[in-house]
């Protein structure tokens, strides 16, 4: 759920992405968890639909939601949950390639260690 | 008696039991009935919180609307001499008017939203919905088997049940069904001005409720057209298996209907919308 206060001193669209961003971050809405379009929220709000895109702007510049054409506006997740993604990822592979769990660790790490690419 | 009269008597039946049914539901005032239907409301639909003035108020409203709905379409029905699916077409345009007049929040009041886009299988279950179009499915079926049953025997020549009839009662099927779901889709996604969780929740559980009334016109329109075409498949020329299919099929759909709609309230059904639109409590 958000909330909007017309009373409070904080900008209505600080107030709509700073909600969305501490659910998002909190896990509350979960990545691929679809928003409400710009013009639903801002008409359930009482908000001009301008004030709501500029929010959804912002949470999409910090990698949080994602714009998707007919999908509309959906959560991509934390830096974290991308990292865990990745992990899942790299874990079904080695699975797949019957690596033994030590060396897939080993491989982890020493790719970490090696820094940057 | 005649035709007049019988009108006349039909109307004072209908009459009497929406006064029966208004009373029973705290539509026609006393406020103890409003309440005890306002808690029924509350409990049924797994609202959170106490029952309070405000929620009394609008349990009452809705029954009012939906019974003036109910009455508009039983009238609809006598002077048309037309089916008695009208009667959930008043439900459903009773429903649609109670939504319409939903009190709002008003100017300058905070405001409260659902941080998920809603959709239709957030009010009613998916299998519901599959229901409601396999119920509209047995028309163009029965239609079918009306097309391709053979004639014969001795009533060969005996006019039966006109082409353009059956094609008629397929359409009044598929409209039912259209304007359920496009008035199923339009409450769903009509603005929420609510200031609170509470009320959120609140409109929630009265858009389910909206919904499902939607529903209801395909499923009784469904059935009505079902008895129609089991008429035409008994036409005298038709032979073979047609002819107990379509004795069958209405009793059979009949009974599927209220299998449905006593699992779906068994099953919580009412309370589905809880599960899918989490409101802090």
């Amino acid at each position: 759920m958000i909330s909007f206060d017309p009373r409070s001193p904080i900008p209505p669209y600080e107030q709509v992405r700073a909600q969305l961003a501490r659910q998002v971050q909190s896990g509350e809405l979960a990545p691929g968890t679809r928003l409400p379009s710009v013009r639903r929220l801002a008409g359930d709000l009482g908000l001009a639909v301008n004030t709501v895109a500029r929010a959804y702007r912002e949470l999409e510049q910090a990698g949080l939601v994602a714009t998707r054409g007919r999908n509309g506006t959906v959560v991509t997740g934390t830096d974290e949950t991308r990292a865990v993604d990745a992990a899942a990822a790299y874990a079904a592979t080695v699975r797949g390639l019957g690596l033994p769990r030590d060396r897939a660790l080993e491989i982890v790490r020493a790719v970490l260690e090696a820094g940057p690419a | 008696m005649s035709e007049a009269a019988a009108t006349w008597v039909t109307v004072g039946i209908w009459t009497g039991a929406l006064l029966l049914a208004g009373a029973s539901l705290g539509a026609l005032g006393g406020a103890r009935l409003e309440h005890r239907r306002a808690v029924r409301f509350a409990a049924r639909c797994g609202l959170p919180g106490e029952v309070d003035a405000g929620l009394v108020r609008r349990v009452a409203r809705r029954q009012r609307f939906v019974l003036a709905g109910v009455a508009l379409g039983a009238l609809a029905s006598i002077a048309t001499k037309g089916s008695i699916a009208l009667i959930w077409g008043g439900l459903a345009v009773g429903a649609l008017a109670d939504q319409l007049a939903s009190p709002a929040a008003p100017d300058g009041a905070p405001r409260v939203a659902h941080t998920t886009g809603t959709r239709l299988t957030d009010y009613v279950p998916g299998w519901l919905l599959g229901a409601v179009v396999a119920a509209f499915a047995c028309s163009p079926l029965l239609a079918l088997l009306w097309v391709l049953a053979p004639r014969g025997g001795v009533d060969a020549d005996v006019p039966g049940t006109p082409g353009t009839e059956v094609a008629g009662l397929v359409a009044v099927a598929a409209t039912a069904l259209a304007g359920s779901l496009l008035l199923a889709r339009f409450l769903v996604r009509r603005r929420q001005r609510v200031s609170s969780a509470a009320d959120l929740a609140t409109d929630d559980a009265f858009r389910a409720q909206a919904v499902r009334d939607a529903l209801h016109l395909t499923a009784a329109t469904s059935l009505a057209v079902a008895f129609a075409l089991s008429l035409a498949l008994h036409d005298p020329a038709v032979q073979g298996v047609a002819r107990p299919v379509g004795g069958w099929a209405p009793i059979v759909l009949l009974l599927a209907a209220v299998a449905v709609g006593t699992v779906h309230e068994a099953g919580g059904g009412p309370r589905y919308w809880r599960g899918r639109l989490p409101v802090p409590a």
